[in-house]
């Protein structure tokens, strides 16, 4: 039974999913040739790795390490603060490379994508295995750096695949080779398989991938939920998880949340870095035109402990100076004097359209009015004049200084060097490539 | 214990209990009812510990005492038996106790748990006033709707009742509406026993609900006889009792947002109005259920767009002479008080697009019926 072909089928659907090789370390490497071939991590404002090349990751760098830690096992290593700005620009070129084949691509985080190529063969005149190689080849070399690609019938079939070998790997599965690839895989590798669900497949005898795929549906539909068995029907090579193409519109939460350096017990800066992110996701909730109901608030201490809140407010609103004040009790009762913190956050729950406010009899409708009409001003000067020329005074020691003190202050070299007309805030839409010519 | 019972008699006061009984709960006794048999009748007890209801029926008691079982099992099957008559007999072995209950051919043995783990609830500490069950139904009918279901800042899960010598009021407010019902001194002669100076008591939701249940119910022909100890509250209907326990917490400022200066005034039918409401409002936004009233001379027109659905509008002929005037409702807030208000025509006086509204019953008898409703910025 376990040598038995899952499905007939060669790909009843052509599903890639391409995720960059150490995204944002082979971003720092492709802009910089001179750091190439060496371990380069990218989080250096965090203290912790977000990202680490392939060097880096040989000579034993994992995520989320503490950096004082690489210095230890890795004491050449390049540490450089995050470039959201360029990763985010080069990430919109891997996409747009990959629109150039198909429309139907779903962005599934800043490095990685799934693309339906169902059907394309005839028009593009190659087979699917040939497109996977050619979009792989083109976002290689466009790029400057490898990219890992993954071709299957479904989303999760392609998943699996294009883990199977990095970095720079292309690997193709067939539904009728389905179970080849399954019977060496261990359960908990399949991508929404989390670890509650391994352990408790596990003691249900279930090791590999291939076993799962082997249980009956109707076990899967009485001990599981509906998301695993739609895991279970994709890998018996049956596609049912469409993919979402469409840019988001709305949100159900919104959430923000900042690390700053040094560490601070000091309340009033700490709160003010709350208020700060309130701010920030007030801003978005009204660019969508939402407004939240409840809020949570969290900190979280230098030895990465945290403590938060929920907070309901009156009436619902997107104003960040109601939510400012109803934080304030929440926060009072979570921080703890003498205990130094490195990050706050802010989670807005239950959003809903905020276009027709429904107006409350103990707080004053003509103070809700003049205060969306003033937000309306602040956002239309902050779109002129950039995000942070107002900001209201809670947040003003977290404004008052760069987010990050010391070293882990360093800002990205993109942000050092500007071009006429450029501002601190405000940059030409283009990643900056910075070989040196000697 | 050991008692024979009227099927009849017996479900009746089961069935008063289901809503007090906790289906989930962590602690496995608050799903029991209390059964106590002594004299010749049965005492029932079931709580979830915020509310408590304590009623009785006649049995003939061969031999007294007491035991708890399962609430919900006793009651589904007692509503299935066939036979009129019902013997239950407790049966205690080596410290645990059980109920066999038979009846006809149908015999039935459930575990129980003993009553020494069941919580003790208070005694009626004797009446403070007494309320006339018409006009106390016809109050709850008509506030309840608007208690809020969730706890804010302005809110409270909970009426406010407050006793006069002469008059009774009560209010509910979920911040977006209030409620507030005032009885006539007439009243006070139709067999309404105030206090003496005023007392204001926080009645939650559930109790309520419950309330108005053993109202609509209630064989007996006297008034309900009110009560309070320091963290209770008791209403007696008849053989029954309801406990709840008192909350404590601030009630917003009512009085500060009744409208005292709304001079636009129209006066609409009842019927045809709610019945505009809800056509126009299938036709609303289905998230913010918003709907637009435009007055203007003598006329009214309703009207609501939903982004998917399309466009309603309705026009009614009203007698309104307060200038042409703009103002968005959620229409649920306005069907809501249509249904309670039980009147002909109804009165709706406004300031503007921005302050709130107060409707209520163009004429009025025993009750005074006051509701205010925040519009929603269109």
């Amino acid at each position: 039974m376990q040598d038995a072909p899952l499905s007939i089928h060669g790909f009843p659907r052509a599903i890639v999913h391409i995720d960059g090789d150490a995204f944002f370390a082979s971003c720092e490497q492709a802009r910089d040739p001179a750091l190439q071939g060496k371990p380069v991590i990218t989080g250096k404002e965090r203290g912790i790795v977000a990202s680490m090349s392939y060097e880096a990751k040989r000579r034993g760098v994992t995520r989320a390490m503490r950096l004082f830690e690489v210095r230890k096992i890795c004491p050449d290593a390049i540490l450089l603060p995050s470039d959201y700005e360029t990763y985010s620009l080069l990430s919109k070129r891997f996409f747009t490379i990959v629109r150039r084949y198909t429309p139907d691509v779903e962005e599934y985080g800043i490095d990685e994508c799934f693309a339906d190529l169902t059907g394309l063969r005839r028009l593009l005149r190659m087979s699917y295995i040939d497109m996977a190689e050619k979009i792989k080849h083109e976002l290689d070399t466009a790029l400057g750096f490898t990219f890992s690609v993954g071709l299957g019938p479904n989303k999760v079939i392609a998943k699996i695949a294009s883990k199977w070998k990095k970095p720079s790997g292309l690997t193709a599965i067939m539904a009728r080779d389905i179970h080849l690839y399954l019977k060496e895989l261990p359960i908990e590798k399949v991508w929404g398989i989390g670890p509650q669900t391994t352990a408790y497949l596990q003691k249900q005898g279930i090791q590999t991938a291939l076993d799962f795929a082997h249980k009956d549906e109707a076990w899967v539909r009485q001990h599981l939920t509906k998301p695993h068995l739609e895991i279970w029907q994709e890998l018996n090579g049956n596609s049912v998880l469409q993919l979402s193409t469409e840019e988001k519109t709305s949100y159900a939460s919104i959430q923000k949340v900042k690390t700053f350096t040094p560490p601070s017990e000091d309340k009033e800066f700490v709160f003010s870095q709350l208020s700060k992110n309130i701010e920030n996701a007030t801003i978005k909730a009204r660019r969508y035109r939402l407004a939240p109901s409840a809020f949570v608030v969290y900190l979280r201490t230098q030895d990465f402990r945290s403590a938060g809140m929920e907070v309901r407010l009156s009436h619902r609103t997107s104003i960040p100076n109601d939510l400012i004040a109803s934080s304030r009790p929440a926060f009072d009762r979570i921080f703890r004097p003498g205990t130094f913190y490195r990050s706050t956050g802010v989670v807005l729950l239950d959003l809903e359209n905020d276009e027709t406010p429904q107006l409350n009899l103990f707080a004053s409708p003509s103070k809700i009015i003049a205060m969306r009409e003033l937000y309306e001003g602040v956002d239309e000067v902050r779109r002129k004049y950039g995000k942070h020329t107002l900001y209201l005074g809670s947040s003003f020691l977290a404004n008052q200084f760069a987010q990050h003190l010391g070293e882990r202050g360093d800002i990205p070299r993109r942000k050092e060097t500007l071009l006429k007309g450029e501002t601190g805030r405000k940059r030409l839409g283009i990643p900056m490539f910075l070989a040196d010519i000697e | 214990m050991e008692f024979t019972v009227e099927r009849a008699d017996f479900l009746k006061e089961l069935t008063l209990s289901q809503g007090v009984v906790e289906r989930k709960t962590t602690i496995p006794i608050l799903s029991n009812i209390l059964l106590e048999a002594s004299e010749d009748s049965l005492q029932m007890t079931a709580t979830d510990l915020e509310l408590g209801i304590r009623s009785k029926c006649s049995a003939k008691v061969k031999k007294g005492g007491s035991t708890t079982v399962p609430a919900k099992k006793l009651f589904d099957y007692v509503r299935q038996l066939e036979d009129n008559e019902i013997k239950c007999k407790a049966t205690e072995a080596a410290g645990s106790s059980a109920l066999q209950v038979s009846c006809g051919r149908s015999k039935v043995r459930m575990p129980g748990l003993a009553k020494e783990n069941f919580p003790v609830l208070p005694e009626f500490p004797g009446k403070l006033a007494v309320l006339p069950p018409a006009i106390l139904t016809q109050m709850i009918k008509r506030t309840a709707f608007a208690i809020s279901s969730e706890e804010s800042r302005y809110t409270l899960n909970a009426a406010m009742m407050i006793l006069k010598p002469e008059t009774m009021t009560m209010v509910a407010t979920d911040g977006h509406r209030l409620a507030y019902v005032e009885t006539d001194p007439v009243v006070a002669k139709e067999g309404y026993e105030g206090v003496g100076g005023e007392l204001r008591v926080l009645v939650p939701k559930k109790a309520m609900t419950e309330l108005q249940r053993l109202l609509t119910d209630n064989p007996s022909e006297g008034g309900i006889e009110f009560g309070k100890d320091d963290n209770h509250l008791f209403f007696r209907v008849g053989t029954r009792l309801l406990i709840c326990r008192m909350l404590s917490g601030q009630f917003p400022n009512y009085e500060a947002v009744m409208p005292k200066a709304n001079d636009k005034i129209a006066t609409i039918e009842q019927t045809s109005l709610a019945a505009a409401v809800r056509r126009v409002s299938l036709f609303s936004d289905e998230r913010s259920h918003a709907i637009r009233l435009h007055l203007d001379n003598d006329e009214l027109k309703i009207v609501s767009s939903g982004s998917e659905s399309g466009e309603s509008e309705e026009t009614m002929a009203i007698s309104y002479a307060g200038g042409p005037l703009q103002i968005g409702f959620n229409w649920q807030y306005l069907l809501e008080f249509l249904a309670a208000a039980d009147s002909e025509k109804v009165q709706m006086e406004f300031k503007d697009e921005q302050s709130a509204g107060q409707i209520r019953p163009a004429s009025e008898e025993k009750l005074r019926y006051r509701y205010v409703v925040m519009p929603m910025r269109i």
